[in-house]
């Protein structure tokens, strides 16, 4: 029986406590885990730019985000392709240039492009990129009348998005929100180098960044020390108890938590309530003391895959968990716990009265973890 | 075990990530966006279901139960699909998309092609009704949507300035409604 939280505390839902220079965002807060590699569609450009002129442009895009030093993002450019253009989930990273815009895409009349990702577990398995030739011509440089639109810039911009940076909220930046009508988002801005460094920090190439600061040998990151929530594993949080530091945590449901952290109730503001993963004697001890280590018995499964290629045989397996992400997942239950094997629901927005920040939008596309 | 917790003094949730992406879109006007799409309708979501076929393609398919068409033909029931979703451990994200809820109330501006009815704008053409009667509010999400402007001589420019759109749901439907009546 779950028991009643008698204390109810305030609850600062402090992302003021972001670091203020932040301004990028991350998408699923986690990226590829090896090098991207991509193609061309073979149909090309129908528009006033070469296939070649299309190949150099694109290429130059997707370098831009491989260029700061601080990052180990790399991607190949492999040729053209003749894969389906609509093809989304057999593996193959494409950029599709259409001429016959599909309604599934949105209006053809208002949508200039749109690029889609498939993530399974806790990496990034596919991308696909699509500009909508029928209305809009793409052009190398300054655009002009005529529905014309700087092809790097957006190229960029979107290549951005299939690295797993969502947008940033600084208007300089390539990764900004809205397009500048020029060739300013053509150039990577701090913020745009902060993000892909944070995303794929030097130095972790063989397990394609996430920018977790846990250990990812280890399982289980409840109580790890972040400093945002793209520290923690997706769909988990960082969270300020007031104890000095802040740290990982996870939502938890049927009792179902990561390794042998258990499943607390805490309080939050106006009486509302949160299940949270947190260390076994959280409520005796306080929460994530510095000697508590959560550990979990399936982690064995680090990460010894250094095959690069990821462009073929992801989508074999679609049962298969992310312990060949090398990201902490699976979260293998413990023998003794009540519903364990797969405890984790969709977090229901009504049922947790969680902070406006944690929209029905973001909500809706948590996956589950289990 | 489920534990109650009472020494907690502060809570602060730092730097949840939200998932979206971004489709590049014209920010189109509530006239606009009825010129362009051929059914617009006052539903509540009814049921959403992610499939994933052999491809590896992942859909969704969304049963809306219609209260109020407000330009096109539909039934009583309308059943509006778009890619992506998540199947078990599979996802597959498309930018700025709807997200649909069972339960909530929308309108929906959408296009009607091959039999097949998706959302005209992605997430722009969705506004999602809350609260009851002609003055309930209305509200629409631009996460995930990276949104241009464009004036008439085809010269896409920033978007400088919200995009002005009703602010309640007997607003909107009015503007809707005269928009249908002066393309007549």
């Amino acid at each position: 029986m779950r028991s009643v939280l008698l204390a109810v505390v305030s609850a600062l839902f402090a992302f003021a406590s972001v670091p203020s220079a932040q301004a990028y965002d991350f998408t699923y807060g986690y990226g590829w885990n090896q090098t991207v590699k991509w193609k061309l569609h073979q149909s090309g450009s129908t528009g006033s730019l070469s296939n070649t002129e299309v190949e150099d442009i694109l290429e130059e895009s997707f370098d831009a985000w491989g260029e700061p030093t601080c990052s180990d993002f790399a991607n190949t450019y492999q040729g053209t392709s003749s894969t389906s253009s609509q093809s989304h989930g057999d593996g193959n990273n494409i950029v599709n240039f259409l001429s016959s815009w599909p309604s599934n895409y949105g209006s053809a009349n208002g949508t200039i492009g749109v690029t889609l990702s498939m993530a399974n577990g806790y990496a990034l398995t596919e991308f696909d990129m699509n500009f909508n030739e029928q209305t809009y011509t793409f052009v190398d440089g300054q655009p002009g009348s005529g529905r014309q639109v700087d092809l790097q810039s957006v190229a960029t911009h979107e290549f951005g998005h299939s690295l797993g940076l969502d947008h940033s909220s600084q208007s300089s930046a390539t990764m900004y929100a809205s397009y500048d009508n020029g060739t300013g988002q053509r150039s990577l801005s701090q913020d745009d180098t902060n993000g892909v460094c944070a995303l794929y920090p030097s130095g972790k190439t063989d397990d394609g960044g996430g920018g977790s600061s846990g250990d990812d040998d280890d399982g289980c990151t409840i109580c790890d020390t972040c400093t945002t929530g793209s520290d923690c594993p997706p769909d988990d949080l960082c969270v300020d108890f007031g104890i000095g530091r802040n740290i990982c945590t996870a939502w938890c449901d049927d009792d179902a938590c990561p390794g042998d952290s258990v499943c607390y109730i805490v309080a939050g503001s106006g009486g509302k309530e949160y299940q949270l993963c947190l260390n076994p004697e959280a409520n005796k001890e306080g929460v994530c003391p510095d000697d508590y280590e959560c550990t979990d018995d399936s982690s064995s499964g680090s990460n010894d895959d250094d095959d690069d290629d990821q462009s073929g045989g992801t989508n074999d397996d679609a049962s298969s968990d992310t312990s060949d992400t090398g990201r902490p997942g699976g979260y293998a239950p413990e023998d003794d716990g009540p519903e364990r094997n797969c405890g984790c629901a969709a977090i229901s927005p009504a049922g947790f009265g969680l902070p406006l920040a944690l929209s029905v939008l973001g909500l809706a596309s948590r996956r589950r973890r289990c | 075990m489920l534990r109650a917790l009472f020494a907690v003094v502060l809570l602060a949730f730092v730097g949840l990530t939200s998932p979206a992406h971004a489709a590049s879109i014209i920010a189109w006007d509530v006239p606009t966006l009825t010129n362009e799409s051929s059914i617009v309708v006052d539903a509540t979501v009814e049921s959403v279901v992610s499939t994933r076929q052999a491809d590896g393609m992942i859909t969704t398919r969304v049963e809306l139960r219609v209260h109020e068409g407000l330009k096109g033909t539909t039934g009583r029931t309308l059943v509006v699909h778009q890619i992506g979703g998540t199947v078990g451990d599979w996802t597959l994200t498309v930018p700025g998309a709807m997200q649909f809820v069972e339960g909530q109330r929308l309108v929906l501006f959408a296009l009607e092609d091959d039999g097949r009815v998706y959302p005209t704008l992605f997430a722009w053409s969705g506004f999602i009704v809350e609260g009851s009667g002609p003055t309930a509010l209305i509200r629409r999400t631009v996460e995930g949507l990276t949104l241009f402007d464009m004036d008439e001589q085809g010269v896409l420019r920033p978007v400088e300035s919200p995009v002005v759109s009703p602010k309640t749901l007997d607003a909107l439907r009015t503007t809707v409604l005269q928009t249908v009546q002066g393309s007549r």
